[in-house]
């Protein structure tokens, strides 16, 4: 094969592919609204808090490492803090259940539309029932008045 | 867009400045799509996964270490997330990939492709759908509007570098050959 015709095919790979790209365009383009709600995303940068550690959430464990059908379990660690939240339910009714372990003084949960504040109990111990959505994290103000923030955490449709 | 212009954006963005984080999500929402897309993930979880990559993004703005490398971040957070959906939907015994495609008539490339006046499209969409995974994968990501970087392709998809031109050659020249058997009728 010569150069000539490497380069001809070359030519022709890039048209079709600008071919496919204006295909995907048509048949697959992005949701409009998902632009929208990624601007909106930057809202909820919270650079002050305390940005809590991912410590163990089952949903990511390699596979066959945990029994299907069994709760997702995840946790969360900070420097005074730490919560364990089981997460139940399905799609729009999502239901958390968690024990916290420091000096929380209030705890909401919060998705990218809604905060919802949310009872502690004297042992530490929260629910949370018909989340909306498939996205969530946890905040929280400690006694000393310092604010933690969990990360985002995806929840199953 | 230069890497500088990249850069910028994202200091802007950590200042605060919701334009400039405005400018990077116009930057690089096809390019999140695309990769998603390329997983077969369904429009509703190809959505989630990108929201969440935004989200990580801005809780990192202050910590991201090469920050012209944004669109390599993003793209690489969203195949992460791809790849827990679809671990999730095997541990569920759920649809995976191709059966997706055909379980789920409203995400299905062929009826998708009913938005194309022209046959010859719809024949080469069809074929698209059909190839392997690591094809669509290879294929949808550089149909993305803007074009990414061969090296943010080999980064998010763990491709050498060297090897994203070859692979597109043959991924191609499959295409041809699976877009000759469907206009010939070929295994329908």
């Amino acid at each position: 094969m010569s150069d000539d015709d490497t380069l001809a095919e070359t030519l022709a790979d890039d048209a079709l592919l600008e071919h496919l790209r204006r295909i995907a365009a048509i048949v697959d383009a992005p949701p409009p609204l998902l632009a929208s709600s990624s601007r909106a995303s930057f809202s909820f940068g919270r650079l002050d808090d305390e940005l809590a550690r991912l410590v163990q959430d089952t949903a990511v464990a390699p596979v066959g490492s945990r029994s299907d059908g069994e709760p997702r379990m995840i946790a969360f660690a900070a420097d005074e803090i730490t919560v364990d939240v089981e997460v139940t339910g399905g799609p729009d009714d999502h239901r958390l259940t968690g024990v916290v372990d420091g000096p929380v003084s209030e705890l909401s949960v919060q998705t990218p539309v809604a905060t919802y504040p949310v009872e502690v109990d004297a042992q530490g111990r929260f629910r949370a029932a018909q989340l909306e959505g498939s996205l969530l994290r946890l905040t929280m103000a400690t006694g000393s008045g310092r604010r933690v923030t969990t990360p985002w955490v995806r929840l199953d449709r | 867009m230069s890497d500088d212009d990249v850069s910028s954006l994202v200091k802007r963005a950590s200042d605060g400045d919701q334009a400039a984080w405005d400018a990077l999500v116009d930057r690089y929402t096809n390019l999140l799509w695309s990769v998603a897309r390329g997983y077969r993930l369904e429009r509703a979880d190809a959505a989630d996964v990108i929201q969440v990559a935004w989200l990580r993004l801005v809780e990192h703005l202050p910590r991201l270490r090469d920050p012209e490398r944004v669109g390599a971040w993003l793209a690489t957070t969203v195949r992460r997330e791809c790849l827990q959906v679809i671990a999730t939907r095997k541990r569920r015994g759920g649809p995976v990939e191709d059966e997706i495609l055909t379980s789920l008539p409203d995400d299905a490339a062929p009826v998708d492709a009913r938005l194309l006046a022209d046959e010859r499209d719809r024949a080469l969409w069809q074929a698209f759908a059909g190839m392997p995974d690591r094809c669509q994968r290879l294929l949808r990501i550089l149909m993305a509007d803007p074009p990414p970087s061969y090296q943010d392709v080999a980064e998010t998809l763990t491709m050498p570098v060297g090897s994203i031109g070859p692979t597109r050659a043959r991924c191609l020249e499959r295409l041809r050959t699976l877009l000759d058997d469907v206009n010939t009728g070929v295994g329908s």
